[in-house]
């Protein structure tokens, strides 16, 4: 059963690798405009509940829908599609192409969606501009400070207008300074356009920025405003 | 409970001699090189497979020199001392003549031999003279004989008595099928038979042409300056994340000077198993090498020794070069702790120094082109060294030429998300791929050059026409048969198995004998008329006769040859012929004789003008010298048929010579077609070599990206981008590096062709397969790539805990 209004929701989901399980009948759901915090210690089944809500990878068994879709029965190429055009994704690091300018890399995604170079540039560098990283906007990730690395990689999150962005421990690596200039730029920016972030998170402090927090433990959720589920 | 030892900030740590330090960080890298891991041995297994194949080619240039000397010192061993002209039988001559025939594609050498004394030279490889009715034989040819395969062989030799094997210093190669026959059957010398006093000690020593010459020398610097950049680039594997471990040295204290030792150490530990790997790889493939034949030379495994003072030097250069490349490469890295390496800032690449290599070796090449070109040791290490600077300098340009216009494709703002990626990926570390390519164009450039040499060179050789037949020819030479036993010899090769036609003839050489009365009637300057006597049916084969009785004589026109007339009286023994002292018996050409045309399809050696003539027409047997012969066509579906043939011609006369040319004759271009052939399959293997190196290099940026690879396929990277990436990366640098190439390689080609004198005549199909292989290389290193770059495209490398 889908929860009413959610932009996207997992019902029962099993994942194991090999022998170990990483989740055990996990449920979600995130509203548009929603930001959720997954919280729970190392190892808990936090990234893997990402992965398989974002359709990185599929489920052993359970649903995972958006909109009409059940992203368990779509084929790769579908989900590499939906990801291109409504999800967005930061992780903690080594995600920038290291060959390619801040610029670049923000465009990146509209180009695979088939943009044309100058129209992907001019609207990268409008997130450049509005994530403060306007400067840097002709450098290569090996030149940039880890603060700014992942306020470009916010801007190439966001470049796309998705509707669900999925953050990974997207301060992990940086002081509690540019953290939290980076969460703060990546949930403004997310509320302005009602989209919808999933944030995979073991700090506390990071939670902080979220509508609403979970926790998973033993490849269990616990939504922590309503109880246990 | 033990209590640990305070540090002692006193501790003489490390300092040390210079020597000692070096050694010290050295014998570290080295321990890195083999206590990695499974990653860490992978990556030194990978660099000693690289270093071994390149060692292995350098080893087995440097084996060229004593395998040749041996070959030519067997081969001469062999060459006769021919008696002074006109001496008599001493105790210190042999008779001797050849026997070569064939057996199922294999040659099938011979010699019948009589010893004309006690002290008579003994062949090469024998330790006496067999005397009559007995055979020596190669250790092959022993082997085969007592085989099942060998059973129609044996009819060849049907009172076969083995006196002794022929030992390795008197055979060409260990497969040669060799006899030596005693023989009463030689009475003295001949037009075949010569009367010798010795073996071996004919003092012309092993020379090809300049030419030749000249296309060897540069086929070896072609093909061995790729090798050099191969094992600079093999020395390199993995050299990036070899810099990550260096980080964490820097971490504990270790200063960028140690970081170096220890990253020379860790190349060095791997140039070092690489020649123990690339010793094991000669020593493996010498043994195939047996079954090389260059014309009449050929290789025993023994033969194939490095040279000693080339194997010091690559025993020592290919480590030093190891060391050399991996400090050289470091400059430009900056080992940090903290794991941070950050390569320093890309410096424009300087283009002055770069043509400098090209043009010095115009320069040293461009007097030679003018002058002509003699060999000689100046003139052929001006050669090669000119040759060495112009391929280098490709080697040189290249990474200029990369850089610049990977510079200007990515300023360009044109293609795809996979086009930029490869372009910009190229704009960062393209010199590793530059270099890996470098070999590549250094090996076509030079194939392309000699191509083209030996494509000029072929064409100023006269042409041979390549004869075909249906035709299979059997000539007993003059003297070896009487005309009388001319119908057994018929009758006897008719019966052979597997003969479907044959026929017989005898053909000898006629004179005009029409000279005023008085003088000799055999004008020494007049040309001979060719003559054919036989049958109608076999003169039908040779030429368009119409109408044919026995009595008919007929002549045939051809080119400005000239033919006799009917009723011009002709002399029956050739001018300036033996038998002088006979009063020369004549024949006048019948004035019925007619003119006839000569058929395509007869067999070689019998077409063109002459006279036919009809048995009744003309008695053979007036004729003092004459040929047997026959022409024979075989049943194709009974591929033994020629063999039966041969030992029916055999059981006749060991004497009789077969000439098969069914499949049409292969055109022998000896060691020109050799170099040519060797340089296109080395050229090929070398392309094939570059290939593994890019395939690795691209396996292992592969590897340190996968994170990266990762994130692009959460993101919605279709693997179809990526992979058409790596294929635009590959094939960017391989493209530039070809036409690059073919320009250098055509100037090269065209300086060495004015050296030679010949037509510039590119050879564009070998050209074409040159650039085809590279094609496939590029293809090749792509698909070979999908499977790491499908697997690393998971998510497992988005984990971070």
């Amino acid at each position: 059963m889908t929860p009413e209004g959610s932009l996207l929701s997992a019902e029962a989901l099993h994942k194991a690798y090999g022998a170990t399980p990483a989740l055990d009948g996990a449920e979600f759901s995130v509203h548009p405009g929603e930001v959720v915090a997954v919280m729970g210690p190392s190892g808990s089944g936090k990234s893997t509940l990402l992965h398989c809500l974002a359709g990185i990878i599929r489920p052993d068994s359970g649903t995972v829908r958006y909109g009409p879709h059940d992203l368990t029965r779509l084929s790769d190429a579908q989900r590499s599609a939906l990801r291109r055009s409504d999800f967005g994704f930061v992780f903690q690091f080594g995600q920038l192409v290291p060959e390619l300018t801040a610029l670049e890399n923000v465009a990146l995604p509209l180009r695979l969606n088939g943009a044309k170079r100058k129209e992907a540039e001019r609207q990268a560098r409008e997130w450049l501009e509005r994530l403060e990283v306007d400067a840097v906007h002709g450098q290569r990730p090996g030149e940039l400070s880890g603060g700014q690395g992942q306020r470009i990689a916010v801007a190439r999150a966001l470049v796309t207008r998705p509707r669900v962005i999925f953050a990974d421990e997207p301060t992990g690596a940086l002081d509690s300074l540019n953290g939290e200039r980076v969460l703060t730029l990546l949930t403004d920016a997310a509320r302005d356009t009602s989209a919808a972030v999933v944030l995979v998170t073991h700090e506390s402090r990071v939670a902080a920025y979220s509508d609403r927090e979970i926790v998973v433990r033993d490849g269990k959720v616990k939504d922590m405003l309503a109880g246990l589920i | 409970m033990s209590v640990p030892v305070p540090y002692d900030r006193t501790a003489p740590g490390r300092r040390g001699p210079k020597a000692v330090l070096w050694c010290r960080d050295l014998a570290m890298g080295a321990r890195f090189a083999v206590t990695g891991g499974r990653k860490g041995l992978l990556r030194t297994a990978l660099t000693a497979l690289g270093v071994g194949l390149g060692v292995a080619v350098l080893l087995l240039a440097a084996a060229i020199p004593n395998a040749m000397n041996a070959a030519y010192g067997r081969d001469r061993a062999r060459s006769t001392v021919p008696a002074a002209e006109g001496s008599g039988p001493t105790d210190r001559t042999l008779l001797i003549t050849t026997q070569n025939s064939g057996y199922r594609d294999q040659p099938v050498h011979g010699r019948a031999v009589r010893a004309e004394g006690p002290h008579a030279p003994v062949p090469p490889g024998l330790s006496r003279v067999p005397a009559p009715g007995e055979t020596a034989v190669s250790p092959a040819l022993a082997d085969l004989l007592a085989s099942p395969e060998g059973a129609l062989l044996k009819e060849r030799f049907p009172d076969l008595r083995i006196s002794e094997r022929i030992s390795d210093a008197g055979l060409a190669h260990p497969d040669e099928l060799l006899f030596y026959e005693g023989t009463e059957a030689l009475s003295g010398p001949g037009e075949d038979v010569e009367r010798i006093t010795g073996f071996g000690e004919r003092n012309d020593g092993f020379r090809s042409s300049p030419l030749v010459v000249l296309a060897i020398l540069v086929g070896c610097v072609a093909l061995l300056a790729p090798v050099a950049v191969f094992l600079a680039t093999a020395v390199r594997f993995g050299g990036e994340r070899r810099d990550l471990r260096l980080a964490a040295l820097r971490l504990v204290g270790a200063d960028r000077a140690t970081t170096r030792r220890i990253a020379a150490g860790e190349a060095l530990a791997g140039a070092l198993l690489g020649l123990l790997t690339g010793t094991a790889l000669f020593l493996a493939v010498r043994l195939p090498l047996s079954t090389v034949t260059l014309g009449s030379l050929g290789f025993f495994p023994s033969d194939v020794v490095p040279d000693a003072g080339l194997a010091a030097f690559v025993a020592l250069a290919v480590p030093g070069c190891a060391v050399g490349v991996t400090l050289f490469a470091m400059r430009r890295v900056a080992v940090e702790p903290l794991g941070v390496i950050r390569t320093a800032p890309q410096r424009c690449r300087r283009l002055w120094w770069r043509p400098l290599l090209p043009v010095g070796g115009v320069a040293l090449l461009l007097p030679q082109a003018i002058g002509g070109f003699h060999s000689n040791d100046a003139a052929n290490i001006q050669v090669m060294l000119g040759t060495a600077l112009l391929l280098l300098g490709v080697a040189a340009l290249l990474p200029w030429l990369l850089g610049a216009a990977v510079a200007r494709l990515g300023r360009s703002g044109r293609g795809g998300p996979s086009w930029q990626l490869a372009v910009r990926r190229l704009g960062l570390s393209g010199t590793t791929a530059a270099r890996s390519v470098s070999g590549i164009t250094v090996a076509v450039a030079g194939a392309i050059a000699v191509q083209l040499l030996l494509a000029g060179i072929d064409a100023k050789l006269p042409a041979e026409p390549v004869p075909h037949s249906l035709w299979t020819t059997v000539l007993a030479r003059d003297g070896v048969l009487p005309a009388a036993r001319a119908h057994e010899m018929y009758a006897r090769l008719a019966a052979a198995d597997g003969v479907r036609t044959a026929h017989g003839l005898i053909t000898a050489q006629v004179g005009p004998a029409g000279t005023p009365p008085g003088t000799d009637p055999r004008d020494p300057d007049a040309e001979p008329y060719p003559l054919t006597v036989a049958d109608c049916a076999a003169l039908r084969e040779l030429a368009r006769l119409g109408s044919c009785s026995d009595g008919d004589v007929f002549l045939v026109r051809g080119g400005a040859d000239a033919v006799p007339h009917p009723g011009e009286r002709l002399t029956l023994t050739p001018p300036a012929g033996h038998g002088a002292h006979h009063r020369p018996a004549t024949w006048t050409v019948p004035a019925t004789a007619r003119h006839v045309a000569a058929r395509d399809s007869a067999p070689p050696w019998l077409t063109g003008p002459g006279l036919l003539a009809t048995p009744k027409a003309l008695d053979a047997t007036r004729l003092d010298h004459f040929h047997v012969g026959a022409f024979l066509r075989l049943d194709p579906d009974s591929p033994d048929a020629i063999e039966h043939v041969r030992n029916a011609a055999a059981r006749i006369d060991f004497r009789i010579d077969l000439v098969n040319f069914e499949g049409g004759g292969a055109r022998d271009d000896g060691i020109l077609a050799l170099t040519r052939h060797g340089l296109t399959a080395g050229a090929h293997a070398v392309l094939l070599l570059i290939g593994c190196g890019l395939l690795l290099t691209t396996l292992e940026q592969l590897h340190d990206r996968a994170r990266l690879l990762s994130a692009l396929d959460a993101f919605g990277t279709p693997r179809a981008t990526l992979a058409r990436s790596i294929l635009w990366q590959t094939a960017v640098p391989v493209a530039l590096g070809l036409t690059l190439a073919l320009a250098c390689g055509l100037s090269l080609g065209c300086l060495l062709l004015h050296m030679a004198n010949g037509p510039l005549q590119p050879d564009w199909p070998a050209i074409l397969t040159l650039t085809g292989t590279a094609a496939v290389v590029i293809l090749g290193v792509t698909a070979l790539s999908l499977p790491l770059l499908w697997r690393l495209m998971r998510p497992e490398g988005l984990r971070t805990e």
